[in-house]
C-alpha cells in the first residue's frame, strides 16, 4: 500500500528538509572546494542553480505547510499548481520513457497508452504518477511526490554538468532518489524514476563524450579529460546504473514487504472498525426492541386499566350496599376481593408509569417543572399517610429554586414513591426527612426515614423491577416492587441517578440528583 | 318536584350499569348513550340536569370532542349544563387538549370546559357527592 493522504504529505515534508540538507551540503561543497582546494569554482552557474532551488524548495515548503492546515483542495491547490505545471512538462519525458518501459516489458495496461487521451495536458501527464484526470481537481499527493523526485533528477543532472560531469563522484547522489522514489511512489513509477535519473546522468556523461555539451572540469582530478575516456564513461555509466537498478530492486523489494504488512494492518482495523459499526447495530436494534417490548407493556397495563376499574367500582358498589344489602358472610369475601382487585390496579399503575418513564421523551411532553412546588405538594399529599402511619414528615424545601425541564407526572411520581416508601417503611414513632436543594448544577432530592432499613445484600437490586427486600416483604405484605424501579427510570430519563445509603434498623437515604438543564 | 335527569355516557356497558345502579340508589333518573353520537343526540332531546361522561377509550379523545361539541351548541343550556368528566386527567395540571381529528375550532392549550371530574375507578359515595354538588351549582334552571 503506498502511502496516502496525511501520511504521504508529512513524507513530502520529510522530502523537503532532505533537500534543504542536499542543497547546505552543495553550497558547502562549493567553499570547500574553492577556498580549501583552491579550485575557481564560481558563483555561477552553481550557485545560481542552487539559489533556483532553494527557491522552488521554498515554494514547495509553503505549499506543504498549507496543505497541512487546510484541505487538500481548494487553496492548498492554487498554490500548488504553479510549480507543478512546470513539473508536468518535465513529466513527458517519463512518459515516453515509461512508453519504451511498456514496450521493453510486453505489459500494456490501458491507461499507459496514449489512446483516448484527448488533450495535450493529458497526453503530458502520466497517469499512474500524477493521477490526475485533468478535469479533476483533487489534490494527489503520490503524483506531487513523484513530480519533486523528477524535478529533483534534473536539478542533479544539471549541477552535475556544471560541475565535472561524469567526473563528479556526486553522480551515486541519485542513489538517494532511488531509495526515495521507492519509499514514496509505486514499484513502477520507481523503476521510472531509476531509468530517468540513470538516462539523464548517461546523457550528460555522453553529451559530454560526444562534445555535443560543453565540459565544465570539476577541476579535482590531477589530468584532465576522463571525460573523453570512452572505457572510463563505459565503465563509470556500467558501475552507476547497475547501482541504481539495484538499488531500485532492493528498495522497492523491502518497501513491499513494508506496504504489505501495513495492508494487513489497514485490513485489521477496518475489520476492526466494522465490527465495531455491527457491534453498534446490534445495540440500536436492541434497544429499539427494548422500547417495542415497553410499548407492548404499556398497551398491555392500558387494556387492563379499564376492566380492572369497572370491577373494583362494581365490588365497591357492592360493599357499599347500592345493589341491595348483602350477607355478612359475602362481605368479607367481597371486601378481599375489593382488596386484592386495588392491588392489581396499583399494579397495572406503575406499569405504565414505568414504561412512560423508559420509552422516554417519544411519548411525553416536556415541560419547566418547579420541583420545589410539586415536592411540597406530594408532601402535603402525604401528610394524612404519615399521621395515620404515626410517623414525623418534615419538608426542608426552599421557595426559590430553578425551574427544570423534565415530565411533570413522572417527577410527581418519583417523588410520590420516594416519600410514600419512606413513610411506608418506617415504624411509628419514626421519621421522615425531604430535602431539596441546589448544588453545583444540579438538583438534589433527599428522603431520609429512620425505618426498617435495606440488607446490604438487597441494595444491588431494589431499583430492579419486582424485586422486593426480604424483609419489605415481611414488613408489608402488598407492594408491586416497581415504585423505586420507577424512581429510577425516571430519574435517568431526566439524565440524572438516583442512590441509596442504608443500614438494617437505623434508616435509610435515597438521593436523587437531576441536572438543572434537563436531558439534552 | 320531579326527579334529577342524569345523562351517563361510556362505551364500557359494563360500567353504565353500575353507575346507573348507584345513581338511581341515590334517586336519580338515568339515561344512558354508549358512544359520542347518541349521547350529543340525547343530551339535545332530553336535556338532561348532569352529564357524566368517559374520555370513551380507544380514541381516548371521542369524550373531550363532545363536550366541545356540546359547548358549541346555541343556547343558554348546552352553554351551562353541568358536566362531569370521569378520568384522572384534572390531576394532571401540566396537561393540555389538543383534539386530535378536531375541526381546528379549539387551540392547543384550550382548557376542557367541564365542571368536574371524577378518577375511575369511581367511589359510589363520591359520585353521588359531586353529582349533589354539580345539581346545585348548575345555572340551568
Amino acid at each position: 500500500m503506498l502511502p496516502a493522504g496525511e501520511e504521504l504529505v508529512d513524507r513530502i515534508g520529510w522530502l523537503i528538509r532532505l533537500r534543504w540538507l542536499a542543497l547546505v551540503g552543495v553550497v558547502c561543497g562549493g567553499f570547500f572546494v574553492r577556498y580549501a582546494l583552491g579550485v575557481p569554482v564560481g558563483p555561477w552557474p552553481v550557485g545560481a542553480l542552487v539559489a533556483l532551488l532553494a527557491l522552488y524548495n521554498l515554494l514547495l515548503a509553503v505549499a506543504v505547510s498549507r496543505l497541512r492546515r487546510q484541505d487538500r483542495t481548494g487553496t492548498a491547490m492554487a498554490i500548488v499548481l504553479a510549480p507543478v505545471q512546470l513539473l508536468k512538462l518535465w513529466l513527458s519525458v517519463q512518459d515516453l520513457l515509461r512508453s519504451l518501459v511498456t514496450a521493453a516489458f510486453g505489459r500494456r495496461r490501458g491507461d499507459l497508452t496514449p489512446r483516448g487521451r484527448t488533450t495535450l495536458g493529458y497526453l503530458l501527464v502520466p497517469r499512474e504518477l500524477w493521477g490526475m484526470e485533468p478535469k479533476e481537481h483533487v489534490f494527489n499527493a503520490a503524483a506531487f511526490a513523484g513530480a519533486q523526485i523528477t524535478f529533483d533528477l534534473f536539478a542533479l543532472a544539471a549541477l552535475l554538468h556544471f560541475s565535472g560531469g561524469i567526473e563528479n563522484p556526486f553522480i551515486f547522489f541519485s542513489i538517494f532518489h532511488v531509495v526515495i522514489a521507492s519509499i514514496l511512489l509505486s514499484r513502477e513509477a520507481t523503476y521510472l524514476e531509476t531509468t530517468l535519473g540513470f538516462g539523464l546522468i548517461s546523457a550528460v556523461g555522453l553529451g559530454e563524450f560526444s562534445g555535443l555539451m560543453r565540459h565544465v572540469p570539476l577541476g579535482l582530478l590531477p589530468e584532465e579529460g576522463a571525460y573523453q575516456d570512452p572505457v572510463y564513461v563505459a565503465v563509470v555509466l556500467f558501475v552507476l546504473g547497475s547501482t541504481l537498478y539495484l538499488t531500485a530492486y532492493m528498495a522497492t523489494s523491502i518497501s513491499a514487504g513494508q506496504r504489505s504488512f501495513e495492508r494487513e494492518a489497514w485490513r485489521l482495523s477496518d475489520d476492526v472498525a466494522r465490527k465495531a459499526e455491527l457491534l453498534e447495530a446490534a445495540y440500536a436494534r436492541l434497544r429499539q426492541a427494548e422500547r417495542a417490548k415497553s410499548k407492548q407493556m404499556r398497551k398491555v397495563a392500558h387494556e387492563l386499566k379499564a376492566p380492572i376499574a369497572a370491577v373494583q367500582m362494581m365490588l365497591k358498589v357492592l360493599l357499599e350496599g347500592h345493589a341491595g344489602e348483602i350477607p355478612e358472610r359475602f362481605r368479607d369475601l367481597i371486601t378481599r376481593a375489593e382488596r386484592r382487585t386495588r392491588e392489581l390496579a396499583q399494579l397495572t399503575q406503575d406499569l405504565l408509569a414505568l414504561t412512560r418513564a423508559r420509552e422516554g421523551a417519544v411519548v411525553i411532553e416536556i415541560l419547566e417543572v418547579n420541583l420545589a412546588e410539586l415536592t411540597a405538594r406530594v408532601v402535603a399529599d402525604l401528610r394524612d399517610t404519615a399521621e395515620r402511619a404515626g410517623v414525623a414528615l418534615d419538608a426542608q424545601v426552599p421557595g426559590d429554586l430553578d425551574p427544570i425541564e423534565g415530565d411533570p407526572v413522572g417527577l410527581q411520581q418519583l417523588v410520590a414513591n420516594l416519600v410514600g416508601n419512606a413513610i411506608r417503611y418506617t415504624p411509628r414513632g419514626g421519621r421522615v426527612i425531604v430535602r431539596l436543594g441546589e448544588l453545583e448544577g444540579t438538583l438534589r432530592l433527599q428522603v431520609d426515614d429512620t425505618g426498617i432499613g435495606i440488607a446490604s445484600d438487597d441494595l444491588p437490586q431494589i431499583f430492579e423491577e419486582f424485586y422486593r427486600a426480604s424483609n419489605a416483604r415481611d414488613y408489608a405484605s402488598d407492594g408491586t416492587g416497581l415504585g423505586l424501579a420507577i424512581v429510577k427510570a425516571v430519574a435517568e430519563q431526566h439524565g440524572g441517578s438516583v442512590a441509596v445509603t442504608s443500614e438494617v434498623g437505623r434508616g435509610t437515604r435515597f438521593t436523587v440528583t437531576l441536572p438543572l438543564r434537563g436531558p439534552s | 318536584m320531579s326527579r334529577a335527569k342524569v345523562l351517563t355516557i361510556d362505551d364500557d356497558r359494563d360500567l353504565v350499569e353500575v353507575l346507573r345502579l348507584v345513581l338511581e340508589s341515590g334517586g336519580y333518573e338515568v339515561i344512558a348513550a354508549h358512544d359520542g353520537a347518541t349521547g350529543l343526540a340525547l343530551a339535545q332531546s332530553e336535556k338532561p340536569d348532569v352529564i357524566l361522561l368517559d374520555v370513551m377509550m380507544p380514541s381516548a379523545t371521542e369524550g373531550f370532542h363532545l363536550v366541545w361539541k356540546l359547548r358549541q351548541i346555541e343556547g343558554e343550556y348546552f352553554e351551562n349544563v353541568p358536566v362531569i368528566m370521569l378520568t384522572a386527567i384534572h390531576e394532571r395540571t401540566d396537561l393540555r387538549f389538543y383534539p386530535e381529528s378536531g375541526d381546528g375550532t379549539y387551540k392547543a392549550g384550550e382548557y376542557l370546559p367541564v365542571q368536574d371530574f371524577l378518577d375511575k375507578p369511581v367511589d359510589p359515595k363520591a359520585l353521588l357527592e359531586r353529582v349533589a354538588r354539580a345539581l346545585s351549582a348548575s345555572r340551568v334552571k
